[in-house]
C-alpha cells in the first residue's frame, strides 16, 4: 500500500537529526571524533537499508535504533578485547586500593580511605549537566575497558541483563560482580571530582 | 541457637555492597534479603553507599530523559554538517 508509510527524507537527515544523533552518541561515548564517525555510519547504513524501513516508527526513531546498534557494537568490541580471565582475577583499579579491609578485626568493613563521605546534596544540584557528564565520563574512562563498556551498557544505555550478557559473552553472575566493582570505583571517583 | 542463626545472617560491608549489586541483576535468597536489611539497619556507611548509588543513577537517568527530549549538550558544527550532507549526497547518486 504505497503512501501508507511515512516517507524517508535522506536529504533532510543532517538538518533534522544529526545533532540529536550526535548528542545521543556523545552522552554514551563522550568522544567527539568517534561519535561524528558513528553518526556518519548511521546515515550510510540507513541509506543502504531504506527498503527495511517499514514506517512503523518515525524516521528519527529508526535512525536512533541504527545508531544504538553501532554504539553497542563499539562497546562490545571494547569489552571483548579484554580476556575472560580478567573477570575472575579482576582487582580493584590499583593494588592497595581495596575498598574494604582485607585483614584484621575489621576485615570486610570499609577501609577508612575508601569509606563513602557525606555528600553535600545542594552542591550536587547546582552542578551543570555538561560538567556532570564530563566528570562521569572521565571516571568511566578510568575503569578497565570491560568494566567501562558494561557500565555504559547498563547504567546509561539501560540494556536488559540478558542482552548485556550475550553481547559481552558473560554470565549473569559475572555481570553483577563487574557492575559491583565498577560502581564502587565510580562512586569514589565521582565523590572526589563532583562533590 | 539464636546466636548461631544471627551469626550466619550477619554480613560484612563487603558482602552487603555485593548483594546490593546482585539484587539489580538477579533474585536474592530470603537469607540474603534479610542479611542486607539487617546490615543496612546498623551500618550507616553502607546506607550512605546505597543512597549515593541511587543519587548517581537518578542523575544519569535524568540526563537521559533530557537527551530523549532533545536537549542538546553537544552539537555538530557547520563544517561537520556539510561534510555529512556531502557524504549522503554522494551515496544517493
Amino acid at each position: 500500500m504505497p503512501g501508507r508509510n511515512a516517507p524517508l527524507n535522506p536529504e533532510g537527515w543532517v538538518e533534522n537529526h544529526s545533532d540529536y544523533l550526535y548528542n545521543y552518541a556523545m552522552s554514551r561515548l563522550y568522544n567527539a571524533e568517534l561519535c561524528e564517525d558513528l553518526v556518519q555510519e548511521t546515515f550510510l547504513s540507513a541509506l543502504s537499508g531504506m527498503d527495511k524501513f517499514q514506517g512503523k516508527s518515525t524516521e528519527r526513531t529508526w535512525l536512533v535504533s541504527i545508531l544504538k546498534h553501532k554504539i553497542i557494537d563499539h562497546l562490545r568490541k571494547k569489552s571483548r578485547a579484554q580476556q575472560q580471565e580478567f573477570i575472575e582475577h579482576a582487582d580493584y583499579a590499583k593494588k592497595g586500593s581495596q575498598p574494604f579491609n582485607v585483614e584484621g578485626a575489621h576485615k570486610g568493613m570499609w577501609s577508612p580511605d575508601h569509606a563513602p563521605h557525606d555528600w553535600n546534596i545542594d552542591a550536587l544540584k547546582k552542578i551543570e549537566d555538561e560538567e556532570f557528564m564530563r566528570i562521569l565520563h572521565a571516571c568511566i574512562e578510568r575503569l578497565p575497558d570491560k568494566f567501562a563498556a558494561i557500565f555504559v551498557m547498563r547504567m546509561i544505555e539501560e540494556l536488559e541483563t540478558e542482552l548485556i550478557c550475550k553481547e559481552n559473552n558473560i554470565t549473569a553472575s559475572n555481570l553483577w560482580v563487574i557492575l559491583h566493582r565498577a560502581k564502587i570505583q565510580m562512586r569514589e571517583c565521582l565523590e572526589k571530582n563532583w562533590i | 541457637m539464636l546466636q548461631n542463626m544471627l551469626k550466619s545472617i550477619m554480613i560484612s560491608c563487603e558482602k552487603a555492597t555485593e548483594l546490593v549489586a546482585k539484587k539489580e541483576v538477579t533474585k536474592l535468597s530470603i537469607k540474603e534479603k534479610i542479611g542486607i536489611k539487617l546490615h543496612l539497619f546498623h551500618c550507616y556507611l553502607c546506607r550512605r553507599y546505597y543512597n549515593q548509588l541511587q543519587i548517581i543513577s537518578n542523575h544519569i537517568s535524568k540526563l537521559n530523559k533530557k537527551i530523549k527530549g532533545s536537549t542538546f549538550f553537544f552539537t555538530l558544527n557547520t563544517s561537520q554538517k556539510s561534510k555529512l550532507q556531502e557524504v549522503i549526497k554522494n551515496k544517493i547518486n
